[in-house]
Formats: structure tokens, C-alpha cells, sequence
């Protein structure tokens, strides 16, 4: 079942991990390769589509994202650079951030993929290994010795 | 080891990080340690930042001397630095590439100043991650031979042989085990080309299916038998390759996974003017170690030439040519050819004609043979191209048929090369 908009425009229901439901044109969510290739096989033609990897939370704001690009081909780059920096900063922390860039890899959205990793990159290039292991939560398997010697390799990197 | 991150979106975090952020974060886990220099990684990065840049080695204290009009380095100091020059593709080709500093360039005694057109100097690289102590500074060791370049990895002949790699990126560098080769004196024969003996030939080169990284080497010993030895990174050792017949000369130039040299070993004779010249490219397959032949341009496009070197320009083969010496009109002008389609002939076609109308001004002899395609061509269609007198030019290729180079100024040795993380050893976590 399908739904079309005075404008004529395709509409079509995604359904977040938690079950919550989003009405969008269909040339909108089709900014998601992964979604676009749902729709050419013909997934959306019966109710929604599931994405059972994304939360509802985080569906709304990649569905803010893909409104905004897919409304603005004529509009001048500049405004739409200035959005997206709002946007990664309405984001707020790494833990948001990173939630976006999981649900834009699955998406497929390449134009997300790389703002928010560009992102999460300028976030973390003046961190310490201490800092990124805390971030996402990554055991230091070195012994001390091996430790040492990494980083005695590495040293340039710390001056 | 390659390509299988366990999250399958962090790399694509890293992959935007400076080289010293990757570097530092080498010490966060194993696993991140040996994913940060793996060829996945490292291809990874370079699709999404393809920087081509000149690296250009420079002595300190180092200096030209003005000898019978031609310039010879003069070393004061055997000690190098590594710099960077980036050659920028969203310029307009105004500050295309900008390498003039007053320290590192031999200001040539006749003004080149009418022929540039470029703001003014600077450096673009300036920061301390990319320069780089070179880090074979041992006495009585200079360098040679600067033999390539592949994904970061730079290949360098020292003196008697040692061949050593090392990444500027990361710092990490080694020694090659040294060749053992019977009978064999040193020295480069196409540096002594009276004496058929030593090395003719040096190649360094990525082989992708393997993962390995591998350096060519042919040799004409005393009892003049022609010898190949390929050394493998992942084999960590030399081995002699079976004789294919193939006369290669100088450094490969890599394009495709394969090697490429011009077939010229017979012009090193030719002092007769009027022959013209047919000129072969042979090829070497780094995966497969094996020779063959690219097709060069058909005889009715080069016309009547003299010499024809292989070089390359973007993604394409391309080959030059002209005549030798001061015979009028020809020696004012080089033919450009590329091979759009690799390995098809009917895909030569002509690209430009580079007119040196100013030859003379400079005060010394010039000779086309001595060019040298440093393999660099921004959006805008500009070429840089380095003569055998380390003389830079620009050339102007798009929409003409003609063009005339701008000079620019003097490097001394530098080689193309590519941002990249790739180790010096294999695998790629093993530093031992």
C-alpha cells in the first residue's frame, strides 16, 4: 500500500527498531541506497518498511537529514554546509554521533556516512589512546611490554 | 588480517585521520596496531584522500655547482631531509605548485623569472608530520638511486648496493637482506655505460593478490650473463628469476600493477643522426613475475624520431619523443603520445607538442632524451615534468596541440609519491 501527496509524490512508512512508524516521500528515503534497493524489489509495497537496526531516535534525525538534502539541489552549498555543521553539532556527543554513523553505514547514505565520520574523526584526532579506548569501549590488550614497544615506535606520534 | 575490522564503521573514522593520529592510535589495541599499517587500511585511506605529491629528497649543505654549463650536485654534507611538495588539484593553476624556497632550490644564474606566471612562493607542506629526518644517515652513504614509490613505501638504492625501503608517513624504515650475487663488481651500468656491468634495471612495485611488495632488480655481470632477481617482502629473501630475454634500462615506471621500461638499450649507441628510431615498452607483471610487451605507438603516428622514452601521465602510458641534439627545427620540439586504453594500440593517440622555444637562453645544451615524466597532471590539465638537468616545467595540455613549459625551477631528486601507510615489512605488524 502506497500513498501519494497532492504533489503526486510517492509516499512510503519506514518502521524503526522500536516500532515507531515515518510517512516520507519516497524520492526522500531513496537517498538510503540500502532503502532504495528495498524499494526496487518491491519491499515497500505492502506496509512498512522494517528497519530493525535503527531506532526511532535516530531514524527521525537521518529522515531530517535526507529531507533537508533531498529539498535543497538549487540551493546555494553554502547554507546547506552551514546546516549540516548545525546539524552534527545538534548531535551533541560521540555516543549520538556514533549511533548516526551506525544507522548511515547501514542506510547507505553516503553523503551522512561522511559528514558524521569526518566528524567523530575531528573529534578524536587529538585524543590519547586512554581517551579512544574509553570512547568505544576497547580493551588494552597489550602486555606492558608490548605496550612499550608500540609506543617507543610510535613515539613521533606523542611529541 | 586485511579489511576485517570487527566494527565495521570505525575504519571508516580512521581512515579521515591526520597520519598522526593513525600513528598514535596504534597503541590503543592488537588489533587496532597491525590494522593501522594493513594494505586494507591503507587503501581505504587513500580512497577517500588521494594526495599526489613530489617527494623530493634534499641534502643539507647541499648545493649545485656551475661545471661547463651543465649543473652538478655538489654535496657538502651527507645528511638528508625529506619534503614534501603537494601538488594541489583544486587550484586554478596560477599556485598549481609552488616549490621555490630560497634554502632548498639552486637559483639558476639566468633569470627564469619571465616565464612564471605563479603567485608567490611557498611552501605548501609545511608541518612536522610530513617532513621527516631521512633516516640512513650513516657516513659515506648517499643515495643513489631513488627507485619508486607504491602506497607510501619509498625504495631507495644507497651506494654498493643497499637497497633500503622506508615510510615517510610513519617513520618506520629497514634495510633489504643484500643481494648475493657472484661476480658482480657494483655500480650501474646505465650510469657507466662503457662497462656493460652492474645493475641495468631497478623496479619496485605492489603486487595486489599477494600482498606483497616486491623489488626488481637486473644485472649484467662480468662474464656479462644477465641476471634478474626479484626480492619479495613477504618472502622476506631474493630469488633469480628464470632469463626472459627482455633488455630492461633504468627505473620501472609502475602502472597497473606491472613495471614499465622503454626498450632503448640500443640507442645508448646511436650517434648517427638520421636513425630513426622504434621504440618497444617492455613490461613486468609484479604479481606474476613475468615480462611482456605494450604495444608502442604505430611507426605513421611517431613520424621520424630519433628517441622515445615511456612515461606516464594520470592512469595512462604515454611516450615521448624527438630528435637528439641541435639539429634544426627538431630538436626544439617533443611529441607527446598517450595510450588511452592499456595495452591497445589503436588507443595511442597524440597529446601534445611541447615547443622549447626558449632553448639557448639558458645558456647549455639541451636534450629531450634527458626528460623525465614525473607522473603528475592536476584537473586543469596542467603536467609537471622534471629534465635530466632538474630543471622543473609545467606544461599547459588542455585544448592545444602545442604548448611551451613554464620553468620553474631546479629540484634535485625527487620521486612521485603517495600518502600512504604502508610497512616496510610483512606482515604488516611485524617490525623484527
Amino acid at each position: 500500500m502506497s500513498i501519494t501527496t497532492e504533489n503526486n509524490e510517492k509516499m512510503i512508512t519506514l518502521m524503526s527498531s522500536d516500532g515507531e512508524e515515518f510517512v516520507v516521500e519516497e524520492a526522500v528515503a531513496a537517498q538510503s541506497q540500502t532503502i532504495k534497493h528495498l524499494i526496487e524489489d518491491g519491499c515497500s509495497t505492502e506496509g512498512s518498511i522494517p528497519l530493525p537496526n535503527v531506532t526511532g531516535r535516530v531514524l527521525s534525525e537521518v529522515i531530517q537529514y535526507c529531507k533537508k538534502h533531498s529539498s535543497s539541489d538549487d540551493k546555494e552549498e553554502k547554507e546547506l554546509e552551514a546546516w549540516d555543521a548545525e546539524f552534527v553539532k545538534a548531535a551533541d556527543d560521540h555516543v549520538a554521533l556514533t549511533d548516526l554513523m551506525m544507522a548511515a553505514n547501514f542506510l547507505d547514505i553516503k553523503g551522512l556516512l561522511d559528514l558524521v565520520a569526518q566528524t567523530l574523526a575531528n573529534m578524536i584526532t587529538g585524543k590519547s589512546p586512554e581517551e579512544v579506548r574509553r570512547m568505544w569501549n576497547i580493551k588494552n590488550d597489550f602486555t606492558p611490554e608490548e605496550a612499550e614497544k608500540v609506543r617507543k615506535e610510535n613515539q613521533w606520534a606523542f611529541e | 588480517m586485511e579489511n576485517c575490522f570487527p566494527s565495521n564503521f570505525v575504519d571508516k573514522i580512521l581512515a579521515r585521520l591526520p597520519k598522526k593520529s593513525i600513528m598514535r592510535f596504534r597503541c590503543v589495541s592488537k588489533e587496532w596496531s597491525s590494522y593501522l599499517v594493513s594494505d586494507g587500511f591503507n587503501k581505504l585511506r587513500c580512497t577517500l584522500r588521494p594526495p599526489q605529491r613530489l617527494l623530493k629528497l634534499k641534502y643539507s649543505g647541499f648545493s649545485y655547482i656551475n661545471c661547463e654549463n651543465s649543473f652538478v650536485p655538489f654535496v657538502n654534507d651527507r645528511s638528508f631531509f625529506a619534503s614534501f611538495v603537494n601538488v594541489d588539484e583544486d587550484s586554478d593553476g596560477e599556485d598549481f605548485c609552488d616549490f621555490f624556497d630560497g634554502e632548498d632550490f639552486f637559483v639558476p644564474s639566468v633569470s627564469v623569472e619571465q616565464n612564471i606566471r605563479f603567485k608567490k612562493p611557498k611552501f605548501l607542506v609545511p608541518s612536522v608530520s610530513v617532513e621527516q629526518s631521512f633516516p640512513f644517515k650513516t657516513p659515506n652513504r648517499i643515495v643513489v638511486n631513488h627507485i619508486g614509490s607504491c602506497d607510501g613505501l619509498v625504495c631507495l638504492h644507497l651506494d654498493s648496493l643497499e637497497l633500503v625501503l622506508w615510510n615517510p608517513c610513519t617513520g618506520i624504515h629497514r634495510e633489504l637482506p643484500k643481494l648475493d650475487v657472484d661476480d658482480y663488481t657494483g655500480g650501474t651500468a646505465w650510469l657507466d655505460v662503457d662497462d656493460y656491468t652492474g645493475v641495468t634495471a631497478f623496479g619496485f612495485g605492489h603486487a595486489p593478490a599477494s600482498c606483497d611488495y616486491k623489488i626488481f632488480i637486473r644485472l649484467i655481470l662480468h662474464s656479462q650473463e644477465e641476471v634478474t632477481q626479484i626480492f619479495s617482502l613477504k618472502a622476506n629473501s631474493w630469488k633469480k628469476l628464470e632469463n626472459h630475454g627482455k633488455k630492461m634500462l633504468g627505473n620501472g615506471l609502475l602502472l597497473h600493477g606491472a613495471l614499465h621500461w622503454d626498450d632503448n638499450w640500443d640507442d645508448l649507441s646511436v650517434d648517427d643522426v638520421g636513425v630513426v628510431c622504434n621504440p618497444n615498452i617492455i613490461a613486468f607483471d609484479v604479481e606474476g613475475e613475468e615480462a611482456y610487451d605494450v604495444p608502442s605507438p604505430p611507426p605513421d603516428l611517431l613520424g621520424d624520431i630519433q628517441f622515445a622514452r615511456v612515461g606516464i601521465i594520470g592512469d595512462c602510458l604515454c611516450m615521448y619523443g624527438g630528435w637528439y641534439g641541435t639539429t634544426a627545427p627538431h630538436y626544439t620540439t617533443l611529441d607527446i603520445w598517450i595510450m588511452k586504453e592499456y595495452c591497445v594500440q589503436a588507443s595511442w593517440v597524440p597529446l601534445i607538442k611541447v615547443t622549447f622555444d626558449d632553448i639557448g637562453s639558458h645558456g647549455y645544451c639541451y636534450d629531450a632524451s634527458d626528460m623525465v615524466f614525473r607522473e603528475l597532471i592536476n584537473n586543469n590539465g596542467h603536467m609537471l615534468m622534471q629534465d635530466g638537468r632538474a630543471r622543473v616545467l609545467l606544461i599547459d595540455t588542455q585544448s592545444k596541440t602545442r604548448s611551451t613549459p613554464h620553468y620553474m625551477g631546479y629540484m634535485s631528486a625527487t620521486i612521485p609519491y603517495t600518502d600512504g601507510l604502508a610497512s616496510p615489512y610483512y606482515p604488516s605488524s611485524g617490525n623484527d
